[in-house]
């Protein structure tokens, strides 16, 4: 059974779903650390 | 009952039109949920400062020694529920696993809610504690298993992908947690934290829910698109065999892994939870100069790059391990890190921030490359057969060391300061020497993870399942 690779709206729904509140968590934790910077 | 029937493995076996693709981020979903266990500090000084303080009363809020066990308790369950439950896990596929998880996390704070509004520890202890460290250990080797057969040409990457999910979840829940503490609790305290709690809880469920639909395990005869498995024998280091669970505890192979995960961990969780302090010390400016020393600020940004190093090794290292094979990892990992925790003091007596910086984040990255490799080194060992309930009784290793890297740190620092004091040192420049003792005990620690890895060699034919 081979598996099929196309990309599909679902396969791009949940990468965003899961990639929005990561991105978010990240980008929090970026701007506290620019303070070791200042 | 047979509504529920659509989380049994045999009713989420992907079609052949179904993308791989689409099963990371069901796992990461999840990971992203039961990681916020990480930022559960972000409570503590809400908790303690839950009843009103009345002069020349006792004062019955619950102090930090009383919040945290909170956190070890989930911890300890943590690796408890994933040793016992790891076979169950295997039987019952990824789906099932995850919608229990959930429902683990969710009445944990629910429970957790309760207990705050009626200001009861105990239930806090049972809520998170218990409740949510069931839901943490189940959570955790819930995707590795499946990952592994959906991504049988890159498991370092399928399980790395996964893995810092958890380490994220930390960096959404703690700005998440103060955010709606601030939303709700603008009048009351007690009920800024109640109400955070309870829709966590919700949020936390929603999302996992997503992880539980997503889901898919991969037929038996599966196979990657234009991927054929390595010949039996080709690399002594990858077993086309399988050993399960209840023999892999039997094997050195198992023990040596346990031993190298339990010092990794114990070397940087102890220095990841007392970076703040840690850099002030070394840095402060009663031993560099007015001017020169580490504000709190800056402290706090400095654990926060190395939460972000500790994210990015997770993916990048364990990634990098499927080219390199996971011995060749872990030696750079325990070398390199050996080094790394070496070099620390030398840096620190430079006054060289930027490298004390550089090499800690460095450091970082290979511990949460630790956690994410080791899922595909249990593969190349003991086949895929029952690597989730092998990973989950590796994981007690983890356990251990949540509370032995701490207490060691804190432990070697306490008496580092009152010896440089009794050797005529100030408090300040006592402070900042205190940790060049300790330093050396963790790249110790290395060189014995070091020497273990070495010694793992193929698991003997007298142990491999026979069917």
């Amino acid at each position: 059974m081979e598996n099929k690779q196309n990309p599909s709206i679902a396969l791009i729904l949940s990468w965003v779903m899961v990639g929005i509140p990561l991105v978010w968590g990240i980008t929090q934790t970026f701007y506290k650390a620019l303070a070791l910077f200042k | 009952m047979a509504l529920l029937s659509f989380l049994d493995r045999e009713h989420s076996i992907a079609r052949p039109d179904y993308n791989r693709w689409l099963f990371p981020p069901a796992a990461l979903a999840v990971h992203m949920c039961i990681g916020q266990a990480y930022g559960l500090s972000v409570f503590n000084i809400p908790l303690s400062k839950l009843l009103p303080v009345v002069e020349g009363q006792p004062n019955d809020n619950w102090p930090l020694t009383t919040t945290v066990w909170i956190f070890n308790i989930a911890f300890f369950v943590l690796g408890l529920s994933a040793a016992f439950f790891g076979k169950w896990v295997e039987k019952n596929g990824p789906r099932k696993t995850m919608f229990t998880s959930a429902c683990f996390f969710a009445t944990g704070f629910m429970i957790s809610a309760l207990g705050v509004h009626l200001h009861n520890i105990w239930l806090l202890y049972l809520g998170y504690g218990v409740f949510g460290g069931i839901a943490l250990g189940l959570g955790y080797i819930s995707p590795v298993s499946t990952l592994i057969k959906w991504f049988p040409d890159r498991p370092g990457m399928a399980t790395g992908m996964a893995i810092m999910g958890f380490g994220g979840g930390a960096m959404i829940g703690s700005p998440l947690a103060s955010n709606l503490m601030d939303y709700f609790g603008n009048k009351v305290q007690s009920a800024g934290v109640v109400m955070t709690l309870v829709t966590m809880g919700a949020l936390y469920f929603c999302m996992m829910m997503f992880g539980v639909f997503a889901a898919r395990v991969p037929a038996p005869d599966w196979k990657p698109e234009g991927w054929t498995p390595p010949a039996a024998g080709t690399n002594k280091m990858m077993t086309s065999a399988n050993v399960d669970a209840d023999t892999a505890i039997k094997t050195p192979q198992f023990w040596l892994l346990w031993a190298i995960l339990c010092l990794n961990v114990t070397a940087g969780i102890g220095v990841l939870s007392q970076a703040s302090p840690m850099i002030q010390e070394m840095f402060s400016e009663a031993s560099k100069g007015v001017g020169k020393g580490i504000t709190p600020a800056a402290a706090a940004g400095f654990v926060g790059l190395l939460s972000l190093f500790n994210l990015v090794g997770r993916f990048f290292w364990s990634s990098f391990s499927d080219y390199t094979g996971r011995k060749v990892i872990y030696m750079i990992y325990l070398g390199l890190g050996t080094l790394l925790y070496a070099l620390i003091p030398t840096a620190g007596q430079m006054g060289n921030a930027g490298v004390f910086v550089g090499i800690f984040c460095i450091i970082l990255s290979m511990y949460g490359a630790g956690f994410a490799t080791i899922p595909a080194y249990l593969r190349d060992m003991f086949g895929t057969m029952q690597v989730g309930a092998i990973h989950g009784r590796l994981l007690t290793a983890w356990s251990t060391a949540a509370i032995v890297g701490p207490t060691l740190l804190t432990e070697l620092r306490e008496s580092q300061i009152a010896s440089g004091k009794a050797a005529g040192l100030s408090d300040s420049l006592a402070k900042a020497s205190a940790y060049n003792t300790t330093m050396y005990i963790m790249a110790s620690l290395l060189v014995v993870g070091f020497i273990c890895n070495l010694m793992v060699k193929p698991v003997d034919e007298k142990f491999h399942f026979k069917g």
